[in-house]
């Protein structure tokens, strides 16, 4: 029976990583993208690491697959032509050579390691492998400091993206931002156009009335978008 | 029957702690509103944090510690590659202190992410397990690729940005893959597991075991800027800032290669039969690769781009004899390296701040009569590069060849020797046109050279460099004289780094 | 060697057979397809009379039939889908929806395990050794139902529907975990049942009353309920991500969102509200359990339906500042507090 099941979940993530691949619509590259991560879950659950499939499925495949999902969505467009790289043939012909060389190099370690081992019971199973509480022990023990720095990393990952992606003013505002004052800071700054009440008051610009409505976009838009 | 916590030795942390914890304090006091706090008091703490990280280092020199179950040691090597990162972190932090990246990107986070990333560094340099190792190596790159782009407005450095991050992490992603492939190998993600392993000699030709060497090779190969994964280097180093790219073409080789030393002359010493024929071969097409790119280079930053492939080359060769002498060749020459770059890059910084020719060779034409000391600073240091006596850069390379030779790897000695030979091809191009060409006419006083009407930064700082830049420049020229003059400090320092990782001979 | 698909009963140290998962299966579908009409009838008369109107009083006495007519009224409707959308996406999306919604039911405990003919069998459907997070695990799945059904759609309307909704899922995803790390950590295991039991002396609403507080919020969010329910905001977008569905598919989006709430007020009253447990120490017979379990679930969903037909919509910027800047911060020092305190008084 667990064959069974490991021959369909070996399928779909095999099936998923080639659609992925090779599929034309960014969209169906996505969605090939996460029913190989879910099959990856199901190879996890067959391993008996319940809660690394668990987390697999929420983190991978429910948070950055929706990431991925949001951003080709609203810009992946329709079918793209396949890429074709501006180099001649004999490069192309060395790129396919090497990539069946990396190929034939990982079939060779994995297959032939596993074709050694398979008359064998594989590793041993203790009780408690894969449990929550077993992986939270070594996160907490043996793997503390890694486990530190990349919580670290998720830190300084998240000040470098807003860094990157947060407005900048438009001319003659180059790095002095708008400060606020406490107040607002407390608050909360509403960002303009979205119809609070302040703007319909006339407190702050971007009411209709104010300006009309092509410079208000306008402004949003030179100040990045959204 | 709650486990044990790991006994955290505080003292051998703190490094590490004070690195991360600046990076913190640094990000937070940059929300204050002062003008002044942002643009002086930030730098400042961040040269405080790299000098405090380096006086915790002299504190801590001497032992040899482990950390926190096994995941990070403290000895020589450690601390030598993190007074040079530390090093290059504060000349960093200098030649930056007025330029356009930091006010692109608020200053509490430039300064933090580039504290984060040589935090990192320490971490990869001091790794003993398999996944601080990649840790370490992801601590380091992520803040790499957001500061690669901080100069927003030009299009250059969001290029170089996002080819860093994509190169970056098909070298990880091949990096994490070969380290899965030694786990499962030798069973055990430690190094002093990896290592006894190693020692029944079955497993050294297992297939698992090359193949998870193969992929690691490439994937630090990425990092360290080897043929043939040294495509990405010209391109980033030209796009980013310039005082990033000082950073880069240092700390990140030195980490990268701490991590070469770690892993390939610490963990995997007993498999050297496997990976050191390989490796050598990487070696010396690098070296060729990185001296041939260089020739017809016109960008003074592409130039140095491509040196640093061709540096690598050499500092490859260390790593691949496996020895004591390779491993105190192999830190020295990164001192040096360190000395000569930053000079290098220094003054360029000057001139690209001076003229609105950017980095282009055609800026220091002429430059021995209008600005005889930043010229001088140059040529010792283009002459260090390439080798010349009675600059650190030749001592060092005296060194590395000597230790090739001595691990039985004499025909690499005579790569490098052939190597520096057609270097001074472009190395001296520079001096030449410092020296023996005209100065154009009156340089154009502005930064960016666009008007203020086209977005031009109107409180833009007083043309040219300000003293801090200067100040680098002389500091590491002298630095470069002086240890090709009087080696023995540095080399005291080697030979006590050599005895750091124990089962070299 | 593995024997069969491990049944990952936590410390409970047997094996079901396969007959009783199977039959199992059949009755938590069919528990299930039972609860949402009432839920459903329930929902249009309270509206009804918050509105100061009747709801539905034609069909049967007070209206009790109307989910009936309503069902079949809907399946009997044509099935059409428009032109310019994907088909077979189109079509998959609502069954997405619903398997995750039902298999999301299964971890839900109507009871301890128990003695039926001889046999001991666990009254839920599966007892996971990693509770919630085999929750968050089909929630984020169910996400995909949504998301699909609006891209499919081929519809502007949708389209902006389902961005919207992806954007509030995931952002309280997160605080929803956080809140129930303090009920783990003051249990002391991941299953849900372990938690029950260690309710017994009192139940975590009171000692954890900010991960409650931070939990309900988040799950409104999750089920797409007033007042989060702009993904389906009438007044803006037609209808969300469902406009272009009708007949079948459109039963089985609501079936599937109905059926979230349930499960939703499940959790809570397995988490927060002690299970099966009665106040006062009074121990009834294990038959009174899935009654216990039902009444408390029940109070959960009346208040859904009150709450919506209480509170305005929120912008999408507030509901943006309220799941960062508010409940997950919250979360964090519910989280920490409870850590402090379990590590102190241990």
């Amino acid at each position: 029976m667990a064959e069974l099941f490991f021959f369909i979940a070996g399928i779909g993530a095999i099936a998923g990583a080639v659609g992925v691949v090779t599929l034309r619509n960014p969209f169906y590259c996505v969605l090939a993208l996460v029913s190989h991560l879910l099959s990856l879950a199901a190879l996890f659950l067959l391993l008996r690491a319940e809660f690394v499939a668990a987390a697999q499925v929420i983190v991978y495949a429910g948070a950055v697959m929706v990431l991925y999902v949001f951003v080709v969505a609203y810009i992946g467009g329709g079918e793209q032509p396949a890429l074709r790289p501006p180099v001649g043939r004999g490069q192309r012909m060395i790129a396919g050579l090497c990539t069946l060389g990396l190929f034939a190099e990982l079939m060779v370690a994995t297959l032939g390691s596993g074709l050694k081992a398979i008359d064998s019971e594989g590793a041993p199973y203790r009780p408690g492998f894969g449990s929550p509480a077993q992986i939270g022990e070594l996160l907490l023990t043996k793997f503390l400091l890694p486990f530190e720095l990349a919580s670290f990393l998720l830190l300084i990952a998240a000040v470098g993206a807003v860094v990157l992606a947060r407005r900048r003013g438009g001319v003659g505002e180059a790095g002095d931002e708008r400060r606020m004052s406490a107040l607002e800071f407390a608050r909360g700054p509403a960002p303009l156009g979205v119809g609070s009440m302040a703007e319909a008051a006339g407190d702050i610009p971007g009411g209709v009335d104010a300006e009309s409505s092509g410079s208000v976009s306008s402004t949003i838009g030179e100040r990045g978008g959204w | 029957m709650t486990p044990k916590a790991p006994i955290i030795d505080w003292a051998g942390l703190s490094p590490l702690v004070a690195l991360l914890g600046g990076a913190v304090i640094v990000l937070l006091v940059g929300l204050l509103r002062p003008r002044f706090v942002r643009e002086v008091i930030v730098p400042l703490l961040a040269l405080a944090t790299f000098a405090t990280a380096a006086g915790l280092g002299i504190w801590q020199w001497g032992e040899q510690i482990s950390l926190i179950s096994g995941a990070l040691r403290l000895d020589q090597l450690a601390i030598a590659l993190m007074w040079i990162i530390c090093a290059t972190g504060a000349a960093a932090v200098l030649l930056s202190w007025r330029a356009v990246a930091p006010r692109e990107a608020a200053h509490g986070e430039y300064y933090a992410l580039l504290l984060t990333s040589a935090a990192g560094m320490l971490v990869l340099v001091a790794a003993q397990n398999l996944v601080t190792l990649f840790a370490g190596l992801e601590l380091l790159s992520i803040p790499l690729y957001v500061l690669c782009a901080t100069e927003m407005r030009r299009e250059t450095s969001l290029e170089s940005g996002l080819k860093y991050l994509i190169i970056g992490s098909v070298g990880s992603a091949t990096f994490v893959y070969g380290l899965a492939f030694l786990y499962g190998a030798t069973g055990s993600t430690d190094f002093a597991g990896i290592d006894r392993a190693l020692n029944s000699s079955s497993l050294v030709s297992d297939p698992l075991l090359l193949t998870g060497i193969a992929l690691s090779v490439v994937g630090l190969g990425f990092k360290a800027s080897i043929a043939p994964f040294h495509q990405w280097t010209p391109d980033v180093y030209e796009g980013a800032p310039t005082p990033i790219t000082a950073f880069m073409a240092v700390a990140t080789k030195a980490a990268a290669f701490g991590a070469f030393l770690r892993l390939f002359d610490g963990a995997l010493l007993n498999a050297q039969a496997d990976w050191g024929p390989a490796l050598a071969a990487l070696a010396a097409i690098t070296i060729v690769v990185g001296n041939v790119g260089a020739l017809g280079q016109t960008s003074l930053k592409r130039l140095m781009a491509w040196s640093s492939v061709a540096q690598a080359g050499y500092l490859l060769a260390g790593v691949v004899v496996a020895t004591k002498l390779g491993l105190q060749a192999t830190v020295f020459y990164l001192a040096v390296y360190l000395f000569m770059n930053i000079a290098a890059f220094a003054v360029i910084i000057i001139r690209e701040r001076q003229t609105p020719l950017g980095d282009d060779i055609a800026a220091f034409a002429g430059l021995g009569t209008t600005a005889p000391l930043p010229a001088a600073v140059m040529t010792v240091a283009m002459l260090s590069l390439a080798g010349i006596p009675a600059t650190a850069g030749f001592i060092g390379k005296f060194y590395v060849i000597e230790a090739a030779i001595d691990g039985n790897y004499a025909w690499l000695g005579i790569v490098i020797v052939i190597g520096s030979m057609l270097s001074l091809a472009y190395y001296l191009r520079v001096v030449a046109a410092m020296w023996m060409l005209e100065a154009p006419e009156a340089p154009v006083s502005t930064v960016t050279g666009r008007p203020a009407l086209a977005g031009g930064d109107l409180d833009a700082p007083a043309p040219g460099a300000g003293i801090e830049v200067y100040a680098v420049a002389a500091v590491f020229g002298v630095a470069t004289l002086f240890f090709g003059i009087v080696p023995s400090p540095l080399f005291d320092l080697a030979v006590k780094v050599g005895s750091s990782l124990t089962s070299l001979f | 060697m593995l024997s069969t698909v491990p049944t990952v009963l936590a410390d409970v140290r047997y094996f079901e057979p396969w007959w009783i998962q199977i039959l199992k299966g059949i009755v938590i579908f069919a528990v299930g397809l039972q609860l949402v009409p009432i839920v459903l009838l329930a929902e249009r008369k309270l509206l009804g009379r918050f509105q100061q109107r009747y709801g539905p009083n034609r069909v049967g006495p007070f209206g009790a039939i109307q989910p009936l007519a309503d069902i079949l009224k809907l399946l009997t409707k044509e099935q059409f889908r428009p032109r310019t959308s994907i088909g077979w996406l189109f079509a998959l999306a609502p069954i997405v929806s619903i398997i995750t919604a039902v298999a999301a039911f299964a971890i839900i405990p109507f009871g301890n395990t128990v003695d039926i003919f001889g046999t001991r069998v666990g009254l839920y459907g599966v007892d996971v050794s990693i509770g919630p997070l085999y929750l968050f695990a089909f929630g984020a799945v169910a996400f995909y139902g949504i998301m699909l059904g609006g891209w499919a759609s081929g519809s502007k309307y949708s389209f902006l529907g389902a961005m919207r909704a992806a954007a509030q899922l995931i952002s309280y995803e997160v605080s929803q975990g956080l809140a129930l790390i303090g009920v783990v950590m003051t249990a002391g295991t991941l299953s849900l049942t372990g938690i029950v039991e260690a309710q017994q002396g009192m139940w975590y609403i009171v000692p954890q009353a900010v991960g409650f507080i931070v939990f309900l919020v988040a799950s409104f969010a999750e089920t797409n309920r007033a007042p989060f329910d702009l993904v389906e905001a009438d007044a803006e977008l037609v209808g969300g991500y469902n406009t272009e569905y009708g007949g079948g598919r459109f039963a089985s989006y609501f079936f599937a969102e109905y059926l979230n709430v349930l499960v939703v007020s499940g959790v809570v009253t397995t988490v927060f509200l002690g299970g099966w447990l009665l106040p006062f120490g009074i121990d009834p017979p294990t038959w009174v359990d899935p009654f216990v379990v039902l009444a408390k679930m029940s109070i959960f969903v009346l208040f859904f339906i009150w709450v919506r037909a209480t509170l305005p919509r929120l912008r999408y910027d507030q509901l943006m500042s309220l799941g960062w800047k508010i409940l997950l911060p919250l979360a964090t020092l519910n989280a920490l507090v409870t850590a402090i305190l379990v590590v102190v008084t241990h």
